[in-house]
């Protein structure tokens, strides 16, 4: 369990080393993001451009990525982001990491940059560089399969075209579904000339104490099936949350000019183009929905983001657009934010056909996004300021960060507008990689009904009721955090994360006997939590020394400003004073200082870590 | 009194439409859930917890704001939603 390795392979010399991380650090960030992080504040000196050989790419499993433990297929990608110039980090799953840690390896940090197109084979405790010429150039499932013609049975996490053109958001893909979606960590893989990393591994995990393990996953087997979140994201996975969202008016739509759209979008709609449900490794919920357009999904944030924000409401034209932005390795969140952008900047006059060398923009226009994909993923003409990201308000003038729905220069993640729901506002403001749900979103709040003492004993005492309120938001972002961190770290899906959907599932007493029963390693669950404010401190440390600060944990300036025009959630915005209150509450729970700095001696405390 | 009541997944797939017109008896929500189980047995298990009691997954709407007691009065010609909330994905 304990003895997979740390591989530093120095693409720039063609040299692999090979390392035992210490145990002290494992107890201390337990493996996945946690470790990624610490490995990113150390290595990197600040201020680097992302995407030149200073930069590092970090692909670590978790700590029980490829156990018996349940919905373990979890990894990060994590390195400096060439799109937000802060933490780039991103979760993934799949079946790449599990093999990855049955060929003898847990974490492979890239450094420097190969002379030629290269992959790396990772075989059962070896590494080799090799020729990549034949994969240049490939869609990114079309180099999976010529890997798996030319090497047998691998699993592959590889860059699109996207990623080798250096699109500030192309991301990382691993079978014909998963992706290590946001921050462009695509880019990075591209910047080092690698195209992708296979793995092949006959060596399975040592178990600690096999027995109680097999006994206790049965146990939670029983518990995740019975649960009625897992079992209706089973049967229509995450489509099912544009109708509700919509039904709020909480849906991102035409760049947030509107915040609801079309039924045609609805879970039964896309379940039409639904060939069957397919699960990660070890997962029971199987949420992924292989569509009859040969391709996987579209989830949630791709309906949102693909469909409304763009003004598209054909059910099959959203579908293929999922299909090019994968195949392309395009990061949907941020093809769906920046696209929605332009559109809005054109349709405004703020940026005209000189900038988009000639194309008329609009909403509403599938050939055009199609075009429009395929020009970003190459570069080619507008699409070279598009690939650029929300670095191109260099080119649309200062004007047009007005209408930029990104926070911290990352676009934001998932089609849901947060000015109804304070709570999500806030988490979207202090996420570490930027505008993202996945790192802290305390969903919790949308149980209207839930029993004061359920939802103060997973979030604490004092936060009000009202999901529309400020009171007391900060301790729901704080403990989903911190939550999210660990489950991160240790590779489990946040499907089945206690207080991501649901307030039971595996919580940190289930994840310390997992984490028992596999390594022979005891946590108490204060150790647990204590996991997740390393990882949080640390991500921050990384942050502010790019020079993050207060200011940037904000929001879009139409959250703000712009009160929601329809349904439940019409007239809602996001209150200045009470938004900068709740900032400055979070702060203080987090133990920072009022700048959102983490303390000197904090800090001093975990660069001693070793 | 009549009521319309909207319902999303799963509500929808048990009851095989999205919609309801209804006259109904009950005057406040706990008897409407009561009342909607009886005339569409598949909701009862999606509604009630094996406890009897209506699960705190189910949330609901009148006439677009957030119902948090179950005891809350319905009227003529109000609007209803029935949805499990999931907020993350």
């Amino acid at each position: 369990m304990l003895n997979r390795r740390l591989a530093v392979v120095d693409l720039s010399k063609g040299k692999v080393k090979i390392e035992e991380p210490s145990l002290c650090l494992r107890k201390a960030f337990l493996g996945g993001r946690g470790l990624n992080s610490y490995y990113l504040y150390k290595l990197l000196p600040p201020k680097i451009n992302p995407l030149s050989p200073s930069n590092i790419l970090i692909i670590g499993a978790g700590f029980l990525t490829g156990t018996l433990a349940p919905s373990s297929s979890r990894f990060n990608a994590s390195a400096k982001s060439p799109e937000s110039n802060i933490l780039g980090d991103s979760n993934c799953g799949g079946f790449f990491a599990p093999e990855l840690r049955y060929a003898g390896f847990d974490r492979i940090i890239l450094k420097g940059k190969a002379k030629k197109p290269s992959f790396m084979h990772i075989e059962d405790g070896k590494i080799e560089i090799e020729n990549a010429k034949d994969y240049w150039g490939l869609d990114t499932y079309e180099v999976q399969k010529a890997l798996r013609k030319d090497l047998g049975d691998v699993e592959t996490l590889c860059c699109g075209v996207a990623g080798e053109n250096l699109v500030r958001f192309a991301c990382l893909r691993t079978g014909l579904k998963n992706s290590a979606g946001r921050g462009g960590l695509g880019a990075v893989m591209g910047s080092k000339n690698v195209k992708a990393i296979t793995a092949y591994g006959s060596k399975g995990i040592e178990i600690a104490h096999p027995e109680k393990m097999l006994r206790y996953v049965e146990e939670l087997k029983d518990y995740l099936t019975s649960s009625k979140i897992t079992n209706i994201l089973g049967s229509v996975g995450t489509p099912f949350l544009y109708e509700i969202s919509n039904e709020f008016g909480a849906l991102r739509t035409k760049n947030s000019q509107l915040n609801a759209w079309s039924e045609s979008l609805n879970a039964e709609e896309i379940e039409k183009y639904v060939e069957k449900m397919i699960a990660c490794f070890g997962c029971y919920t199987h949420c992924r929905h292989r569509n009859v357009l040969n391709g996987e999904g579209p989830e949630y944030t791709t309906v949102g983001l693909m469909g409304a924000n763009l003004g598209i409401e054909n059910t099959k034209n959203v579908i293929e657009l999922n299909n090019i932005c994968n195949d392309l390795g395009l990061d949907v969140a941020s093809s769906g934010t920046i696209l929605a952008w332009a559109f809005e900047l054109f349709e405004r006059g703020i940026i005209d056909k000189k900038v988009t060398k000639g194309l008329k923009l609009r909403f509403g226009d599938v050939d055009l996004v199609k075009d429009l994909l395929h020009k970003i993923s190459r570069r080619d003409g507008f699409g070279n300021i598009l690939a650029e990201s929300t670095h191109a308000v260099k080119f649309f003038g200062k004007r047009s960060k007005d209408y930029l729905i990104a926070v911290k220069n990352l676009p934001q993640s998932d089609p849901h507008d947060p000015r109804y729901l304070k709570a999500f506002a806030l988490g979207i403001a202090v996420a570490s990689r930027g505008a993202d749900h996945l790192r802290n979103r305390p969903t919790l709040e949308i149980f209207f009904r839930l029993p004061k003492e359920i939802r103060e004993g997973i979030y604490g005492k004092g936060i009000s009721l009202d999901p529309t309120s400020y009171d007391g938001k900060e301790k729901g972002v704080y403990f989903s955090d911190n939550m999210f961190a660990v489950i991160d770290s240790v590779g489990i899906c946040k499907f089945i994360c206690h207080g991501f959907n649901s307030p039971r599932l595996l919580d940190y007493e289930r994840l310390r006997n997992l984490i028992y029963y596999s390594s022979g390693l005891k946590f108490t669950t204060k150790d647990l939590m204590e996991v997740g404010r390393r990882v949080i401190d640390v991500e921050r440390m990384f942050n502010t020394r790019e020079g993050v600060r207060k200011k940037d944990d904000t929001l879009p300036k139409r959250y703000f400003d712009d009160p929601m025009p329809q349904k439940i959630a019409k007239g809602h915005r996001i209150d200045r004073k009470k938004f900068d209150g709740m900032l400055s509450r979070y702060y203080r729970l987090r133990g920072w200082d009022s700048d959102g700095m983490v303390r000197k001696g904090r800090i001093k405390e975990l660069e001693g870590i070793a | 009194m009549k009521l319309k009541v909207k319902l999303l997944k799963p509500f929808k797939d048990s009851v095989g439409k999205d919609e309801l017109s209804m006259d109904s008896t009950s005057s406040n929500i706990e008897e409407l859930l009561i009342e909607l189980s009886s005339e569409y047995p598949k909701l009862k298990s999606q509604i009630f917890n094996s406890e009897g009691k209506v699960d705190y997954s189910v949330n609901v709407i009148i006439n677009s704001v957030p119902v948090v007691d179950l005891k809350q009065k319905i009227k003529d010609n109000d609007e209803i939603t029935l949805f499990i909330p999931i907020g993350g994905g």
